[in-house]
């Protein structure tokens, strides 16, 4: 269970947005620059916000003047939207970087069929491998709560179909919230059960989207 | 002929070694505490930093002695409870060569960081990891290009200060005649046989380092490229 509200000064704007979601996944969707990365940045700890509150499953990671739980210990997977991997790591010093569990991790690999992929290092595999293997590595720190931040942006149009479903399919094994930012309405519409339409900083509406995966 | 002192040869690069890990180590701490941060007064301390770099050496000097001579305020204590003088000693070859390489290493520390994406950082904060482990697992793996080419360059500066160290060192043969200053004596002094094999030796260890690192960077890129 997720249950924020979040309250921050932007340069332009006050982002100002409360959501709760169960166990589900609900997309932030609007134009670049109205604060839907800031609002990941404050769910993981990344950027802090002025006011208001973040609950994660039974914890409060934060709470205006009261609590702040330090970004290591959120216990929050945060696929990055160029997936930020690390260069100099193969693909499994990648995934084990932050690990709780070996046979896990490499279980996951296999799920998102990069075993192959172990010995390479990020750059010589392709842009849907990158984002498989960010995925699996957020997701080896068996998280609390997954953000993904326009994670297919950089996929071609078959990759990023192969991609939503290998999601939905995560999604069903997990069990647990994702929230996703996109600025791809066919992204929102295929994979969340609600999409929040976002702008300036400001939740202006919120639908319910696909069924299918529930 | 007269036997040859090398003692300018042993002491240059005691002085050039000592200096460089000591601007390596605090040039990558204070690069990794301000480049990256936004605070008032930020550009006032970037320019202290880097000002050595654009002052004539002989500037630098004069700064020195203002703080470390008999009468400064770091030398008149360290004369008065200690005993102890930095001016015309191997201590000031040392703080010299400190001071005017610190701005290589800070400014080559500084864009290293800077290169990769700060992503990289936070995605390995996210997944638990403490600062000092991405430090080294992460910032410093991906910054070593860059800092290795500050090492060099700032082991160079070091090796040829001149100016700065003559200011706040002298000339004192076995103590502070470091290469450049064995070579300005020897030639105001005629002997241009001991002058050109400073000279050679200088040029040699400086076209070496250069040679050294365009070949280590090469194999590098390579490297990760493959």
């Amino acid at each position: 269970m997720l249950d924020f509200h979040i309250v921050k000064q932007m340069p332009h704007f006050k982002l100002d947005a409360a959501i709760q979601a169960s166990d589900e996944i609900i997309a932030l969707f609007g134009p670049s620059g109205s604060g839907k990365t800031t609002i990941l940045n404050c769910l993981a700890g990344l950027a802090k916000p002025e006011e208001g509150h973040i609950k994660l499953k039974d914890r409060t990671i934060y709470e205006s003047g009261k609590a702040n739980v330090s970004v290591q210990d959120r216990r929050i997977g945060y696929l990055f939207q160029d997936y930020a991997l690390f260069p100099h790591k193969t693909v499994w010093k990648n995934i084990s970087y932050g690990m709780k569990n070996e046979a896990f991790a490499k279980e996951l690999m296999a799920q998102l069929n990069i075993e192959h992929l172990a010995n390479q290092y990020p750059k010589a595999i392709s842009g849907g491998e990158k984002q498989r293997v960010a995925l699996a590595r957020a997701l080896a720190t068996e998280p609390d709560l997954l953000l993904l931040d326009e994670p297919f942006s950089a996929l071609d149009e078959k990759t990023r179909m192969r991609a939503h479903e290998e999601l939905l399919r995560i999604h069903e094994i997990w069990r647990i919230p994702i929230v996703l930012v996109t600025h791809q309405h066919t992204d929102a519409k295929r994979l969340a059960s609600r999409i929040y339409y976002i702008e300036r900083g400001q939740i202006l509406d919120s639908e319910a989207a696909s069924l299918q995966h529930i | 002929m007269n036997e040859m002192d090398y003692s300018p040869l042993w002491l240059s690069l005691k002085t050039a070694a000592i200096a460089t890990v000591f601007v390596f180590i605090i040039g990558i701490f204070l690069a990794r505490l301000i480049s990256r941060r936004q605070f008032f007064g930020k550009s006032v301390v970037e320019a202290i930093i880097l000002l050595p770099l654009v002052l004539p050496p002989t500037v630098v000097g004069f700064g020195l002695l203002f703080i470390f001579g008999k009468h400064g305020f770091i030398g008149k204590p360290l004369m008065k409870y200690f005993d102890f003088q930095i001016v015309f000693s191997w201590y000031g070859v040392l703080i010299a060569a400190i001071v005017v390489a610190f701005p290589l290493m800070y400014q080559s520390a500084a864009a290293a960081f800077q290169q990769y994406d700060p992503n990289i950082e936070n995605a390995a904060r996210t997944m638990g990891a403490s600062n000092w482990r991405i430090f080294w697992t992460v910032s410093f793996p991906l910054a070593w290009p860059g800092l290795l080419s500050g090492l060099v360059l700032t082991f160079a500066r070091a090796l040829g200060e001149f100016g700065a160290t003559l200011m706040i060192a002298g000339y004192i043969k076995g103590v502070t005649d470091t290469i450049p200053l064995a070579i300005y004596f020897s030639v105001e002094s005629g002997k241009m046989d001991d002058a050109k094999l400073w000279v050679a030796i200088i040029v040699a260890l400086g076209f070496s380092a250069i040679l050294w690192l365009n070949w280590w960077s090469r194999r590098n890129m390579q490297k990760h490229t493959r």
